[in-house]
């Protein structure tokens, strides 16, 4: 047997966090109990590393240098003045700064027929069954250690939930900011239900206004009911001096319609996990994202779905820049189990290599026990086609350009794919931000920033 | 306007061009026939300056530049245009992105400013519509979904669109019924002016009923072996390359 | 469609036991006492005659393998194996060592005819008068080689084809220098106990610039009762050589299971070129499991060379266990590594594999094609890497796995890994699972096939890409093989 290897530094200062923080963390003696169960898995384990399949390119044991002290309160001003609610903002924006829900920087007028906000902390303190039903995952999503992580620590969240048949038009954005040095930990965890035949469009910023190895871990819970109609989009923005891991746990009913997109940006080691299963049949989702790599960072994007009934149709797509000495790391798994016959899955991932040392690894995977299904994956991996560049040359573009126009072109694919518009624009917005600073980058001769 | 002077060129280890001379001027139409393998693709990417073919020797000259140093978009603003043999099909980008992307790197290189966008618009229509592309064809990307004979109209609409000064046609007939053939051939005509020249490669003879060339090479083995009139590619409609393909061997 | 609906039934419902190969040959045999320690692998180094150098190196791999567990990432499930209740050493009594074909037990010949591999040259030429191309086989009973056919001819080309215990004596010098050279003693728990109690397999090396004049081809058999087979195949291709190279697989059926550990290397130098087909068709246990070969190997090609090309083609039928993955580590500049599979699960059994490229060379490039069919209870796993190295500039990987169901008591699963760190590199992985189509069955139906011939049919088809990478010799006779797995009846 080999034996336990020593504790590493971040291994130690969860070990010594925990005890210290979990009976002031919110929560009756049953949170507490979920959390303790949580942390003693991971102390069981130890940070997960490469011989552990499900980090097989995310080595957090090596990767994790530390894992730094709870966040204090946000410097309300501070947030104020670098995201001012702009007046005729699109959605409805609500502010979690440092890990804590803050109602006094969030938009909470004329909510719609249906929908209701609350702060998860409060929740928590009060015991509420419906919300300590919600805590409860499977076995495998609660032994995940982004997760566990997420239930031993969480502060604070979003419980949102619309009434069936609720049509919530104006989407929420839940802005996640992270405020101060020195660097800090947050855990939210967000429960969102969305009941019966009604409609969401929820979107979420991570975001850091201070170039510090701030830890986020973010879990979003989403329950879209029979034929509800959810849309959730993550824009993960943060510095490259932070940590991210962002999870997103979602059961999807009979006949509704789901989507999520990630963007990951930012941060200097990224983890965006998506734990998926459908629970009705005739439902349709998208599982879709971009990865923008550039220096040293490393991102990974991990997907779990469940094909858990009959003719659901689903849809994966994901594609990653990879510039500089960036990593990036993409496992999608699609699960089929013999009852869920007429399952019709296509999933995709691409990666565009920009320069001579990024890296790209990929593993989509498919487990089917179901004959009467129609499931593929692909997998591609590359440099810009040369052949397509030549053609843009030979037309008088200039190569930096050039190049812009087909990574655009390749991300495009699955951004265009968002159905809100504002949202869409944005992004592109940023994917054109970050081509223009590659470019002129290129043309000074140097290595992009 | 364009002087092609003792080009050698190859891929790998293969020659392909063996000593290649030709000089066209402005207002001139000329064809360039061969047999298959003479070295007639080969020519035109070199010219629009592809990387995986070596010059070993010779050069090329562009209104008396050398452009072999040339990226191929510097040679594209210089002037040279090539329709493509095979049209690239570009997923995900926008046909009139690309078309103003290309028309704006043109406008710049010749200090102009650029378009804005009805202005652009306006011009994309004139030209698509003597060509019979619909705005349909526009909306789509770059080449994607087109038919053999929409491709190939597309490439002269962006010919038309940036006015270049040397054209070169590889192959342009290939794939195309002679409805398609006439349109193609009807929009270089209008193409043709005093101070533009054409280099039309091709390997039969039909083309040329529409684009009637002033003059005509024979290429084989890597270099021009014959040079004539419009009569010489009538005789070659009649008697075939195997007199020159057993010049080159010999 | 209720025919497809029947047709599904009718194949979950048929006993693969009724395995054709599964008679056992009454032959007589000299076994090792059961069990493993030093003892026992000094046994079998003395029985194979061997210079001190291997007994030592058979020693050291056993010690390795001491501290190692087995592997359980496979998606395989299986009783634990009692290493220690096994027969390491078994030899037919009467044949010690390759003689001449008239000292060979006549029970023996009889077996080998029983599976339709003819090892009397006469018969074989006999065979060639009626237009058949003559393949040069060597024939391994249990733990040793009984014959090798063809000898002569292939030695007036240079070509060395003969057990590899034979070679440890004549050709030590090419056996020290490749003989763990791709798989090292260290590699995994099968082949480092491969390592050490390794009993006969086939020697090949064909010299620069020889084009190998015909097919070589080996025939496995496992008969005695708790028995391993633990066979070691090398196979060098010197600079500009060429050698097409074929092996086959039976045993008998057999209440208890049978475990067969080989290693295959393959050793291809510059310019030259090696095509290694498998039909694997162990027996592979009754309907409800019990009994059946556990086939755990390990095989791998080196293209040592510029330009040398290596080409893995498996035809996968039989086994209760198969967990094996040919790979090729693309080293020389231009080289070319290349995998085509048929994988058939049905009854209980359980299939893992697929294979590795190891791109490390410029320009390098790979092609994967799995077709991997599932019936009955069975489990059916493709597993692959492709990996680039930063040095591997130019390399190009296109890899192909579809997977078929046949009723939906199985699962087919599909578990690639793509790693690149190279951007000039391209890779494409693409991956399809579904069923056997409505239409191509309703289609057979209409034009008066019975069912189970339009099941074969349909497959044969689904499989044509990777059959047609087989020598042509055993193109035919696969298919029917196809056919029978999947019927479990003599077609």
């Amino acid at each position: 047997m080999a034996a336990t290897p020593a504790r590493t530094p971040a291994e130690q200062a969860l070990a010594a966090r925990y005890p210290a923080e979990r009976t002031s963390l919110p929560g009756t003696a049953d949170v507490i109990a979920i959390r303790d169960a949580a942390f003693g898995g991971i102390e069981k384990t130890g940070l997960p590393h490469r011989r552990v399949e499900d980090w097989k390119y995310t080595d957090l044991r090596a990767r994790l240098k530390t894992f730094p002290p709870a966040a204090g309160p946000a410097d309300v001003a501070r947030v104020l003045i670098a995201r001012p609610a702009m007046e005729g903002d699109k959605a409805r924006r609500l502010v979690v700064a440092n890990g804590r829900y803050r109602p006094e920087l969030s938009d909470l007028e004329n909510l719609e027929d249906g929908l209701a906000v609350f702060s998860l902390a409060k929740a928590l303190e009060a015991g509420d069954a419906a919300v300590l039903a919600a805590l409860k995952l499977d076995e495998a999503t609660a032994a995940n250690t982004a997760v566990a992580l997420n239930t031993a620590f969480m502060t604070d969240g979003l419980v949102i939930t619309v009434a069936d048949g609720a049509v919530v038009e104006r989407p929420v954005e839940i802005v996640h900011i992270a405020e101060g040095e020195p660097a800090a930990s947050t855990a939210v965890r967000h429960l969102v239900t969305v009941g019966r035949g009604a409609k969401l469009t929820l979107i979420e910023t991570v975001e850091s206004l201070d170039t510090v190895a701030h830890h986020s871990n973010i879990m979003t819970v989403i329950e879209a009911g029979e034929e509800a109609d959810v849309d959730h989009i993550r824009l993960q923005l943060e510095p490259d001096e932070a940590v991210s891991m962002t999870t997103l746990v979602a059961r999807i009913g009979r006949q509704a319609t789901f989507d999520t997109f990630n963007a990951a940006l930012g941060a200097g080691l990224a983890r965006a996990q998506v734990f998926a299963e459908f629970v009705g049949r005739d439902a349709e989702a998208g599982f879709r994202g971009i990865t923008m790599l550039s220096g040293r960072r490393h991102a990974d994007t991990t997907l779990s779905l469940i094909h858990g009934a009959e003719n659901c149709r689903s849809r994966e797509l994901y594609k990653a820049v990879i510039d500089d000495e960036a990593r990036s790391a993409f496992a999608g798994r699609i699960a089929v189990p013999a009852f869920a016959q007429k399952t019709d899955a296509r999933m995709m991932t691409a990666s565009l290599l920009l320069s001579e040392e990024a890296e790209a690894y990929a593993k989509p995977e498919l487990e089917i026990f179901a004959d009467d299904v129609q499931c593929g994956h692909g997998a591609t991996c590359g440099a810009i086609n040369e052949d397509l560049l030549f053609y843009l040359l030979s037309r008088g573009i200039a190569k930096a350009e050039a190049e812009s126009m087909l990574i655009l072109a390749f991300l495009g694919e699955a951004i265009d794919e968002i159905q809100d518009q504002a949202v869409h624009d944005a992004l592109i917005h940023r994917v054109e931000a970050w081509l223009k600073t590659r470019a002129s980058a290129r043309k000074a001769g140097e290595p992009a920033a | 306007m364009l002087e092609i002077k003792n080009l050698h060129a190859k891929i790998g280890d293969r020659e392909i061009l063996k000593g290649l001379d030709l000089t066209v001027r402005p207002g001139e139409v000329h064809a360039i026939m061969g047999p298959n393998g003479a070295g007639k693709s080969t020519l035109s990417y070199i010219l629009a300056g592809k990387d995986d073919y070596e010059v070993t020797e010779g050069e090329v000259l562009l209104n008396g530049e050398s452009i072999l140093d040339l990226e191929p978009n510097e040679r594209s603003v210089a002037g040279l245009f090539l329709a493509f043999q095979y049209p690239i099909e570009i997923p995900g980008v926008a046909t009139m992105t690309f078309l103003k992307a290309a028309l704006n790197a043109h406008r710049k290189a010749r200090g102009e400013a650029e378009l804005t966008t009805p202005e652009f618009m306006k011009r994309v229509k004139t030209v698509a519509e003597k060509l019979n592309i619909s705005s349909e064809m526009l909306k789509r990307p770059v080449n994607v979904g087109f038919s053999g004979g929409e491709k190939k109209r597309a490439e002269i609409m962006q010919m038309a669109l940036l006015q270049p000064s040397i054209c070169i046609l590889d192959e342009t007939d290939s794939g195309l019924d002679i409805d398609a053939l006439k349109v193609v051939a009807e929009g270089v005509n209008a193409l043709r002016s005093p101070d533009r020249a054409f280099v039309v490669i091709t390997h039969y003879q039909r083309l040329l009923d529409h684009i009637v060339p002033d003059i005509v090479h024979v290429l084989s083995d890597g270099r021009i072996v014959r040079t004539g009139g419009p009569e010489l590619a009538l005789d070659l409609e009649k008697n075939g390359y195997a007199a020159y393909v057993a010049d080159a061997a010999a | 469609m209720a025919a497809v609906k029947e047709t599904v039934d009718q194949v979950l419902s048929i006993d693969v036991d009724k395995y054709k190969y599964g008679f056992v040959s009454d032959i007589e045999s000299e076994l090792a006492p059961k069990g493993l320690n030093e003892d026992i692998v000094r046994f079998i180094s003395a029985k194979k005659d061997e210079p001190e150098w291997l007994t030592e190196w058979r020693l050291e791999a056993y010690r390795r393998w001491q501290t190692m567990e087995e592997p359980t990432w496979a998606r395989v499930d299986y009783p634990p194996i009692d290493f220690q209740d096994l027969h390491y050493y078994a030899a037919p009594k009467k044949t010690q060592g390759p003689k001449s074909l008239d000292e060979v037990d006549p029970a023996l010949l009889d077996t080998y005819k029983k599976l339709g591999i003819p090892l009397k040259e006469q018969e074989i030429l006999a065979g060639v008068e009626q237009g058949q191309r003559p393949v040069a086989v060597d024939a391994v009973f249990d733990s040793v080689s009984v014959v090798t056919t063809f000898k002569a001819e292939l030695a007036k080309h240079g070509v060395i084809f003969c057990p590899i215990s034979e070679a440890v004596r004549t050709h030590p010098e090419l056996v020290r220098k490749y003989l763990g050279s791709v798989v090292p003693i260290t590699d995994n728990f099968y082949a480092t106990l491969n390592s050490a109690v390794f009993s006969d397999g086939s020697f090949v090396y064909v010299p620069k610039g020889v084009r190998c004049p015909m097919e070589l081809s080996t025939y496995f058999r496992i008969n005695e009762k708790k028995t391993g087979q633990f066979e070691r195949t090398l196979i060098i291709a010197d600079e500009g050589a060429y050698v097409s190279y074929l092996e086959g697989c039976t045993a008998p059926s057999r209440d208890e299971n049978q475990l067969h550990a080989a290693v295959v290397e393959l050793i291809a130098l510059d310019d030259a070129e090696i095509k290694y087909s498998t039909v694997q068709n162990w027996y592979p246990g009754d309907s409800e499991g019990t009994g059946g070969v556990f086939n755990f190997v390990t095989k791998r090609g080196d293209c040592r060379g510029r330009n040398a090309k290596i080409s893995w083609t498996q035809v996968e039928t039989g086994s209760a266990i198969t967990w094996k993955y040919p790979s090729c580590i693309l080293r020389g500049d231009n080289s070319r590594g290349e995998f085509y599979s048929i994988a058939i699960s049905n009854g209980r059994q359980q299939v893992d594999s697929g294979t590795k490229m190891i791109h490390l060379g410029k320009n390098t490039t790979s092609k994967i094609i799995s077709k991997g069919i599932s019936a009955g209870r069975s489990s059916n796993t493709y597993r692959g890497l492709v990996s680039v190295g930063r040095k591997a500039s130019g390399a190009r990987n296109f890899t192909n796995c579809d997977s078929l169901l046949i009723g939906n008591k199985c699962g087919a699963h599909t578990v690639p890994y793509i790693e690149s760190k190279n951007a000039s590199a391209i890779v494409e992985h693409e991956a399809t699972t579904s069923k056997i189509s409505d239409d191509q069955m309703f289609y057979c139906l209409q034009r008066g096939l019975p069912q189970e011939e339009a099941i074969a049919l349909i497959v044969n088809g689904f499989v044509k890409d990777v059959l047609q990478q087989l020598p042509m010799e055993f193109m035919v006779e696969t298919q029917k093989l196809i056919g029978i797995s999947l019927e479990g009846s003599v077609g």
